[in-house]
């Protein structure tokens, strides 16, 4: 299978890959700064396509890899972190905001297989492939995910999606 | 409801295969209606983000697309081709000009290019 162009992978999936880094580091700059490595690499040649995987997975993989150096790298220098998440004015927004804050406090790999699965929309293969875990180890991570997040989100998701 | 419902509908809305026994157990609790309800709400909210990078990202990336980038496979096959030809090319070149070059030789002797005159009289052991 031939490798899609640069342009047509970040036409098609930039938004997806920002608002997965956005809500996995919790800071919209850093999402940012993130993406615009993931589309410099992928249009300068930098990583390797894998025929394999599907478009989508592949940049998850790359974006993934990115945010661990990132935060290896912090671990290493810890930096004063400016949280600019946007604030929309509309309360019909308000639920986003909520959304942000309960992911937040979830386990990282929680967070990761519940993003990579209702953000990203990969399988349970593909999210296992990823992250070096099983699918049943995927799929108990998506259910605890989601316990979390119904038990933090309560009636505000009834309220907000009826 | 018991976890192992709530994991069994959660995998069920997440397009898993699951032991279809085991769902017809799971949907047959009274909260499962309302369990698959919360799982398409809550990934409505979650996929419904608006958030969108700043023209800071666009421009950066607009200029990366701007640089030439690497071929693909077919380019470089066709540039590889491109260079074969070439030189080939260059080569017959060659040939035809050493050929021609060669044709043009023939048995006179070269034009001199300095001219010694030998005077008929001159005794060159003779001291002066």
């Amino acid at each position: 299978m031939d490798r899609p162009t640069a342009e047509a992978l970040f036409q098609r999936h930039h938004l997806s890959v920002f608002r997965f880094l956005r809500r996995m580091t919790g800071d919209a700059s850093l999402a940012e700064d993130i993406a615009q490595d993931v589309f410099v690499r992928v249009i300068r040649g930098l990583e390797t396509y894998d025929a394999r995987d599907r478009d989508l997975a592949w940049l998850f993989r790359i974006a993934r890899r990115l945010v661990a150096d990132h935060e290896r790298d912090t671990r290493r220098r810890p930096a004063l972190v400016v949280d600019d998440r946007p604030r929309p004015a509309a309360s019909s927004a308000h639920l986003g905001i909520e959304i942000d804050e309960a992911l937040r406090v979830l386990p990282v790999e929680e967070r990761e297989a519940f993003l990579l699965r209702e953000q990203a929309g990969l399988g349970y293969e593909e999210i296992g492939a990823l992250t070096g875990a099983t699918p049943d180890a995927v799929r108990n991570r998506i259910h605890r995910a989601r316990l979390h997040l119904r038990a933090a989100l309560g009636s505000a998701l009834e309220e907000n999606t009826r | 409801m018991t976890q192992a419902s709530l994991e069994v509908l959660s995998a069920f809305a997440d397009g898993d295969a699951v032991d279809t026994e085991a769902l017809a157990a799971a949907l047959a609790e009274p909260e499962a209606r309302a369990t698959m309800i919360e799982i398409a709400r809550l990934r409505a909210a979650v996929r419904s983000d608006p958030s969108a990078p700043s023209p800071r990202f666009y421009e950066a990336i607009e200029g990366e697309l701007a640089v030439p980038r690497p071929l693909s496979r077919a380019g470089r096959v066709l540039r590889l081709a491109a260079a074969a030809v070439v030189i080939v090319g260059i080569g017959i070149a060659a040939g035809l000009a050493l050929r021609q070059g060669k044709s043009r030789m023939s048995n006179e002797p070269p034009t001199p290019t300095r001219q010694i005159e030998f005077v008929p009289g001159v005794d060159w052991f003779t001291k002066s």
